[in-house]
This record gives structure tokens, sequence and C-alpha cells, in this order.
């Protein structure tokens, strides 16, 4: 088709095919930068973001700081609100491009959950809720961070100040914001626990190389800073590390590591405050730079975009323009011929032309002109032999002058022409059957033979199945080399995997086996632990034991104490039985007087009935009966006396029974004791077998865990042996595969050589 | 032997180890996160993992990597990529042999006694093994099963498997075991529950028939967060609690202790249950194996 396109359509073709490229690389340029744009635009959008949460890091920790319900609280919190609503506004916009509205949703949850119940909630809980609000807030710059491409962002001097913004200057501000409160408490305690301390301490390494790190980023940027826009941030910086340093400073020197704590809160808040502006100013003046820089980039990526437009526009029109030139300087000389030539089939040789140029047309052109000259020529001298003049002479112009040959033959052998063409017949006829044999070939087919015939073919053909044969055995050597190739190739790859196999479970089983060992290891920190155990068992059972042995001495001593008091007892009763006997005695005797004073009495009575006058005899009776009278009341005395001691004595009896009985109450309470004593050490002695049961046991299964440990290991080593014998395997495959692939270079290199193998082959005729 | 001295050299040679306050920072908060106890005797394994993760990360200093963790910005997806490093997942079938010994003589036969008169529905035994790992110690309670119950007669068992570790407890639901995996396990067990898996040499995978039995769950032991589930007839927590710290330990125990039946049976690991003790459970010795008992 494209062979009948005129001359200046193949031009237009040609030039159109090569705009393409022109149009693709234009387009590919502009779209470059358009992404680059984007890019930038993204980022500028997370900036956008950033500013409320940044008012947000402020405010709530501030709001933490204020005392619940205070007025600094109720003013930082409707701070915070407004920086909620703002963030809410932005969110609505951005979150399709940003993905935040999952993560504010929740910080925002976070806020009004902070809110509603921070009035009711205890310092600890207060402190979490802020914490976790901070944490959120710290989640969304991050996040944004991500989504914004700020954290890719491909410039130095910009990635630095953005590294500060998102990460580090949030971390500092949390930081700072966290140690200020816990400070805060403290020198308002002015007592520091040592848990309080280790955390400060924590903190203020983390602060430091936080702010070290800043500090190192700022400079780089304001280093690599082309335009010299970042220059005014050196201020804040250093009034920022300033600031923060003695911040760090005083809670270091000033609390704690301090003898004792004299900062008031007041002086303290005031430091923390001022590195927490400085800290906040830095971020302000940071994200306008930054803005800068985004928007300088950006603008330059417009300027460029709009420079290759008008670039490449330019080009394109130029190159128009010489197209149209070229195409008229060929089509119109062409034109010329085309006509000039058409005149010449149709037999008109009257036509003229000239050159008007010396390129390929104007050649052109000149050789129109010589043929129509050298026919004009011919004609002349056929015009003569038609006249009847045989005798002029056709030289041919040259070797190559078939026209003038073919005059020249046809006048010299008018005679021998009929024989000539049935010879010339016969030929073609041989040629036409050998093409149709060899044509066969062209498709790959290699079992046809050409017939050898007696005429000038016959060579040819003889040739054509040498070569054919040649072909052959060099196509079959080929094909069995790649089928053993691809044998090898396969066997290769089995070998490989297996390999690669026994390499993963090899490594598997050394995992496991770590496992195993550490497993081990914490087992037996067990075991000895429960020996630790068990030996303050046994001790308990020791000092069961010994009060056990007290309580049975005491018991027999109360015992013995019993012994005794029974004894005394006995005695007593003894000595009150012989009291008893002389009280028998006594009255007996008693007895004896009354019946000698009834006697008297009796005689009495008699003499004073016999002699009333004799009286003295009465008085004598009188006498001895005052005097027993007496007697009896000495005995009634005595009596009674006895009778007391009796008493005191028999009191004294019951005391000490009483006493006795005490005793042996307290001597069965002892008993009792000691019984509970003994039945304790055997409750000891128990958990003391089982202590030591269990012991046993866990070194029972140590040992199993090491026969593991063992059987493992021997895994391992035969894994280890199979992956040595198939690397050995691999590499005899692998040298099979060379000496084939030899093989087929040389058949190749035979088959690339036609020449040689043709000279051989003629050679060998 | 080479392996261990080279090892021992190779953790010599490498840098900076967790020391104070760091280390109290990481320990009190794993403790307090998942029971797991990481003071002195363990600190060189716990800053091996750590290092493992922070190297990953391009964190360099251990402070710095306890505040991303406890920042985590994901969900908590980095603490549990840090867990699975500092768990150990050692298991096997039948692991000690005296326990399934007694689950299966003494207190499945005490537990089906006691339960006359079985209501449809009450003819099944819970069993619980609590920190399963890769799934050996339930599907070993399965198998052992029947044993206990007998034949023809109607007495099912529902066992759940639970453990902090995703990834082991992926393995469990997979039920595919490589043959040294398989140590511990009888012969006749072997034989009739586990099968070559198609297309994995080597790997032979639970039937049907038992893995029908189980399901496997992630619980935290040490979690504030309650789990529901109902009374369980027999407990397993085998070798789970001597990684965690005494008061750790004692929590849990009681905890395992009120997830009981009354009448039901806590197995712990010999040498477990040293210093515990619930008012609620009483040690019992069987066959020279203690295991605890709810009372009724
Ligand atoms: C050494 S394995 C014991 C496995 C099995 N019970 C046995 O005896 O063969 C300990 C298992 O306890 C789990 N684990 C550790 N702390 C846990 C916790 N707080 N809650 C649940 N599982 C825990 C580990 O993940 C581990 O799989």
């Amino acid at each position: 088709m494209i062979r009948n396109l005129k001359i200046w359509q193949k031009l237009a073709l040609l030039a159109f095919a090569f705009s393409i490229p022109i149009a693709v690389l234009l387009y590919l340029l502009v779209a470059e930068k358009n992404i680059a744009i984007n890019f930038a635009e993204k980022e500028k959008m997370g900036t956008v973001y950033h500013r409320p949460l940044r008012k947000l890091l402020e405010a709530v920790p501030q709001h933490a700081r204020a005392a619940a319900g205070s007025e600094g609280a109720s003013d930082s919190a409707s701070r915070a609100d407004a920086a909620i609503r703002e963030l809410e506004g932005l969110d609505q916009q951005l979150r399709s491009e940003l993905k935040t509205d999952e993560k504010f949703n929740a910080l925002k949850d976070k806020w009004l959950e902070l809110k509603s119940k921070e009035a009711s909630a205890g310092p600890d809980v207060r402190r979490q809720l802020h914490a976790d609000v901070v944490a959120g807030i710290r989640g969304l710059i991050a996040h944004v961070g991500d989504t914004s491409n700020l954290i890719l962002d491909p410039d130095l001097d910009s990635y630095y100040v953005m590294d500060a913004e998102l990460i580090k200057l949030p971390e500092s501000q949390d930081l700072i914001a966290q140690t200020l409160q816990y400070g805060k408490e403290i020198t308002a305690r002015k007592a520091l626990t040592p848990e309080e301390k280790t955390q400060l301490i924590v903190w203020l390494g983390l602060l430091r190389s936080n702010l070290d790190a800043v500090k190192a980023g700022m400079k780089l940027a304001i280093d690599n800073n082309a335009s010299g826009s970042l220059k005014p941030l050196e201020g804040q910086v250093q009034n920022y590390a300033a600031t923060t340093a003695a911040f760090l400073d005083l809670t270091d020197q000033r609390i704690a590591n301090a003898p004792t704590i004299d900062l008031t809160p007041e002086e303290y808040e005031a430091a923390g405050v001022k590195a927490l502006s400085a800290s906040f100013g830095l971020w302000d003046e940071g994200t306008q730079s930054l803005d800068g820089l985004l928007q300088a980039r950006i603008d330059g990526f417009n300027s460029r975009k709009f420079n290759t437009f008008i670039g490449v526009a330019g080009i394109g029109l130029v190159t128009l323009l010489l197209a149209w030139f070229i195409v008229r300087s060929i089509t119109r000389p062409l034109a010329e011929v085309v006509s000039v030539a058409n005149r010449l089939a149709k037999g008109d040789l009257s036509v003229e032309i000239s050159a008007t140029s010396t390129d390929e047309t104007g050649q052109l052109m000149k050789s129109t002109g010589d043929v129509i000259a050298y026919l004009k020529e011919t004609a002349s001298v056929a015009d003569q032999i038609a006249a009847g003049n045989l005798s002029v002479r056709v030289e041919p112009k040259s070797a190559d002058d078939r026209f003038g040959t073919s005059f020249k033959n046809m006048l010299d052998s008018t005679l021998s022409l009929v024989q000539s063409r049935d010879e010339r017949d016969e030929l073609q006829k041989g040629f036409m059957t050998l093409l149709g044999e060899i044509s066969d070939v062209a498709n790959g087919d290699l079992t046809v033979e050409a017939e050898v015939r007696a005429d000038a073919t016959g060579a040819i053909a003889d040739s054509f199945n040498f070569m054919i044969v040649q072909l052959r055995e060099i196509i079959n050597n080929v094909k069995e080399t790649t089928q053993q190739v691809s044998t090898s190739a396969t066997e290769i790859q089995t070998t490989t995997e297996t390999l690669a196999s026994g390499s993963e479970e090899q490594s598997e089983q050394i995992t496991e086996t770590s496992s195993a060992i550490e497993e081990m290891a914490v087992s037996i920190q067990q075991v000895s632990e429960n020996a630790v155990l068990s030996a303050t068992v046994a001790d308990q059972a020791r000092t069961n034991a010994k009060q056990g042995a007290t309580a049975v001495q005491n018991n027999i001593n109360a015992m013995q104490r019993i012994r005794e008091q029974v004894q005394e007892t006995a005695k007593r009763i003894k000595r009150l039985g012989e009291r008893s006997q002389e009280i028998g005695e006594i009255v007996q005797l008693i007895d004896d007087l009354a019946d000698r004073t009834s006697m008297l009495a009796l005689n009495a009575s008699i003499q004073a009935a016999m002699a009333g006058e004799a009286g003295r005899g009465f008085a004598v009776v009188a006498e001895e009966v005052e005097r027993l009278a007496d007697r009896s009341t000495n005995a009634t005395k005595q009596i009674s006396s006895l009778i007391k001691s009796i008493q005191s004595e028999t009191n004294e009896a019951v005391a000490a029974m009483e006493d006795t009985t005490r005793e042996v109450v307290e001597g069965s309470g002892l008993a009792n004791e000691a019984g509970q004593a003994l039945t304790e050490i055997e409750g000891v002695s128990d958990r003391l077998a089982e202590l030591i049961q269990s012991i046993s046991q866990a070194s029972k299964q140590q040992a199993r865990g090491s026969e593991a440990l063992a059987k493992s290991m021997s895994v391992i080593s035969g894994v280890t042996q199979q992956v040595a014998s198939g690397s050995r395997e691999a590499a005899v495959s692998v040298k099979g595969m060379v000496s084939l692939a030899e093989t087929l270079r040389s058949s190749v290199v035979a088959f690339k050589l036609p020449e040689t193998n043709g000279n051989g082959h003629h050679r060998n005729n | 032997m080479s392996m261990t001295a080279t090892r021992v050299q190779h953790e010599s040679a490498e840098p900076i180890e967790l020391a104070e306050p760091e280390h109290a920072l990481w320990r009190d908060s794993i403790r307090r996160r998942c029971g797991l106890d990481f003071s002195e005797g363990r600190r060189r394994f716990l800053s091996q993992r750590l290092r493992e993760r922070m190297s990953l990360l391009g964190i360099e200093s251990y402070g710095e990597y306890y505040r991303f963790v406890e920042h985590d910005f994901e969900g908590g997806r980095e603490w549990q990529r840090l867990i699975e490093l500092l768990l150990i997942n050692e298991t096997s079938f039948f692991r000690h042999p005296p326990s399934y010994e007694v689950l299966a003589t003494y207190a499945l036969p005490e537990l089906m006694r006691e339960r006359p008169g079985q209501q449809p529905g009450e003819d099944f035994i819970r069993m619980w093994s609590a920190g399963c790992s890769t799934g050996q110690e339930a599907y070993s309670m399965a198998m052992i099963f029947p044993r206990a119950a007998g034949a023809g007669q109607s007495w099912q068992t529902r066992i759940v498997g639970t453990d902090i570790s995703e990834r082991a407890l992926a393995k469990a639901r997979r039920g595919h075991y490589r043959k040294h995996e398989l140590r511990g396990l009888p012969e006749r067990f072997a034989g009739r529950h586990l099968a070559p898996a198609e297309g994995e040499p080597g790997v032979y995978k639970i039937t049907d028939d038992v893995r029908a039995h189980v399901r496997f769950a992630r619980f935290n032991l040490a979690g504030a967060d309650d789990f529901y589930m109902p009374e369980q007839d027999v407990i397993f927590c085998q070798n789970v609690m001597i990684y965690f710290s005494l008061d750790s330990r004692r929590e849990i125990f009681a905890r395992l202790c009120r997830q009981l039946r009354r009448g039901g049976y806590l197995f712990l690991a010999p040498g477990e249950s040293v210093g515990l003790q619930h008012p609620g459970a009483t040690p019992v010795r069987v066959h020279d194996t203690m295991i605890h008992r709810r009372a009724e």
C-alpha cells in the first residue's frame, strides 16, 4: 500500500513517524513536571493540616498542667476546641487525599472523652486521658506526614525542615510538656522518689538526643538551602536550643540530681513554658519556610514546564518548514521526469529535458536526457537498416549495454535464431523444476532431494543435495544437544530445589533447637528457684521442730510440778489426819471430865441430902466442880483453835488442789500445742517431699530436653550432609552441561560459515 | 558443641546490652502486658530479641524503641511482632506422659462417674489447653479422650486451645506437622490420627476425626480483659507459668482455679505448683503426679 503513495505523502508519513517520539518525549517531560508539582502540592496540604494540630499539641498539655476547673484550664480547653473545629473543617476537605477521617475521629472522641471525664477523674486517670490525646495528636501528625508525601520530600533542605516539623519538634514538645508536668508536681512536693528520678533521667536523655538531632538537622537544612531563604530560621534554632538546654539543666541540676529541691513550681514552669514557646516558635517559622520552599519548587516546575512547551513548539515549526521545502525540491523535478518518461513510453522521442540541479533528481533528469539521445540515435540506425542499409555498424556503448549488444546480436545471428530459442526453453524448464524441488527446504523440509540431470542444472542439484545432507547432520546434532541440555537443566533445577528445601529445614531446625535450649534454661532456673524455696521450707520445719521440743519440755516440767503438788497435798492430808486424832483424844478427855463432873454432881447431891449443916463438903464439891469447869473451858478453847487450824489446813489443801487442776489444764494445753507443732512438722515434711519430687521430675524433663537437643543436632548434621551431596551432584551436572554447550557451539560454528563449508565441498569434489 | 561456643563468642562481641534504667522499663512493661518475666536471668535474651526488631526498624537505642512500642501508631501491631520473638513455643505431643496417663485413667473416669444421669447436652467434657503453642497439647488431649470414654458410650469432648502467639495459633489451626515434630507421639496414635499431607512430602496432618473436637483462639492469660468461656472440666497449663514472675503465677493460678467447674482438675507441669495455693482447689497426688481439684 505504501508503495502506491505519492512521494510527498511518503515524506509526510516519515515526518509524522518522527513526530510521534517527539510528542511522547514532550508528554513524558510535562508529565514528570506535573508529578513533581502534584507531589509538592500534596506536601503543602500536609503542612496546612499540621497547623491546627500544632495548636492542639500546645493547648492540650497546657490544659493538663492547669488545675482542673481553673481559669487556665478553661482557656486552654476553649483553644483546643477551636483547634478541633478548625481541624474538622480541614478534614472535610482533605480527608479523601490524606485518609485522615478515621484517626481524626478517634482523636476527637478522645478529646470529648477527656472533657466529659476529667471533672470526676483522679490525677492519675486525668494524666492518662491527656497522654492518650497527645498520643492521638502525634499519631495524626505522623499519619498526615505519611499520606501527604512530606515524609518522602526529595530536597535536602526541605527534607530536614520537614523532619523537624513532623517528628523531632512534636516529640520534643511532648517530652518537655511531660517533664514539665512531672517536675512541677515534684517541686510542689519538694521530694523525689527513686522511680521519679529514673523517669526524669530517661526523659532527659531522650530530650538531649532530640535536641542534638534538631540542631544537626536544621544546620544541614540551612547549609543546603541554595536560595538562602532559610537563613532567618537560624535565630529561632538558637533560641530554641538555648531555652531547651536551660530547661534541661534546670531539671537535671535542680530536681533530678539536686541534694534538696528548692526550686518553686512557678520558676520551673516559667522555664518550661519558655522552652515550649521557643519550640513552637521554631515550628511556626519552620512551617512558613517549608511552605515557601514548596511554593518555590512548584513555581520552578511550572516555569520549566512552560519553557519545555515553547521550545518543542518552536522546533516543530522549523521542522515543518524545512520538510515542506525538501518535498518541493524532490517532487517538482520528479514530476517533470515522470511526464517525460510517460511520453517516452508512448514512443514520443521529441521530448526535451535538462537538469536543474546536481542532486539525485538532477542526475535522474540528466540520465533521462541521455536515454532520449541514445534512443534517438538507435532509432535513426534502425531506420537505416529498415531502408536496406545492412552496412551500418552497431557498437555497444559499454560492456553493460544490453540494448546495444542485443541490437548487435540481432543483426549478427538472425539465421540461428530458431535453434537457440529451443535450447533456452529447455534450460528454463530444468531450472524451474530444480527451483520447485529446492523451495521446500526454505520451509524447513530437509527430506527433499533434487534430481541430478544431465543438463546444466545437474551440478547445482548435486551440490544442493550435498548441502542438504550436511544441514541434516547439523540440525540433528543441534536437536539432540538441545534435548540433553534441557534434561541437564531440569536435573540441576531439582537438585537446587532439594538444596533449598534442605537449607530451609535446617534453619527451622536451628530455630527450634534454640527454643528448646531457651526453655531448658528457664526450667533449670525454675528448679534452682524451687531449691531456694525448699531451703526456706526446710528452715521453717527446723524452727517448728524446735518449738515442738520446747513445748514438750514445758509439758514435762509441768507434769513434774503436778507430781510435786500432789505429794504435798498428800502430806497435808496426812497431817490433817494426825490432828483429827488429837481432836479425838481431847474429845475423849472432855467426855471423861464430863463423866466425872456428873459423878461429882451426883455425890454432892447425896451429901447435901444427908447433912444439911455439914455444908463444908458441898463447898469442896463446889470447888471441884469449878476446877473441872475451868478445865473443860480450856479444852473447849483448844478444840476451837484446833478446828480453826484444821479449817485453814483444809483451805490450803483445797487451794493446792485447785492449783493442781490448773496445772493439769495447763499441762494438757501444752501437750496439745506440742501435738499441733508435731502435725505441722508432718505437713511441712510432706511439702518438702513434694518439692524434692518436683525437683527430680524437673531434672528428668531436662534430661529429656537435652535428648531432644541431641536428636535435633543429628538431624541438622544429616541435612547438612544432604546439602553437601546435593551440591556435589549439582557440580557434576553443571560440568556435563558445559561440555554439551561446547558441542553445541562447534555445531553452530559449522552452520554459520557456509562459505568455508562450500569451499571444502568443492575441494572434496 | 562448637556451635554453642561460637554463639557465645558472637554474643560477647555484640554491642551494648540492655542496661538500667531501660531494662527496668522494658521488664515492667512486658510483665504488665503479658506476665512474662525478664528479670536479670533473662536480660541477655531480651536484649538480643529487642535488637533484632530494632535493627529491622533502624532504631538505635532501647529507650527510643520503648517509646516506639508504647506509642504504637499501628494499633499494637509492633507489640505483637515483638512478643512473637519473646515467646518460646517449645512443645511436643504427650509432652509429660504421666499427666496424660492420669487424665485417662483417673481424672476423666472420676468426672464421668460423678456425673450420672446425663442430660442431653450434659454428656460432654470440656477441656482447655491454656498456652497451647502450636497445638500438640490440645490434639494429644483429643487423642487420649476415647480411651477414657470407652467404646459405645455417648461421652463427647470439646477442647479449646488458647495462646497469645498468633504465629503458633496459625500453625495449630492448620494442624500440619513435620516428621520430627511428631516425637513423643505413640505409634498407635500416629497411625490412626495422622495422614501424609498432599503435595508436601515429609509433612503429616491431623485427621478430621481429632480436629473436629478442637478449636483455637487467642487469649492473653495475663491480660486484664475477661475471656468469656464456660467453666472447664479439665485444664492443662503446662510449661507456661515457668516464664512468669511468682506474682503473675499466683494471679493466673487463681484465675485457672476459678475457671474450673466444681470437681474439675487442673494439670500443671511438675514443679510448677510450688508456692501456689488456692482455697477452692486441693492438691491431689495420683501415681506420683500432682494435680489440683476444684472442691465440690
Ligand atoms: C513452652 S510453650 C508450652 C506449650 C504446651 N503447653 C506444652 O507444655 O507443651 C508456652 C506457651 O505459652 C504461651 N504464652 C506465654 N505467655 C502467655 C500469655 N500471657 N497468655 C497466653 N499464652 C502465653 C507461649 O506463646 C507459648 O506458646
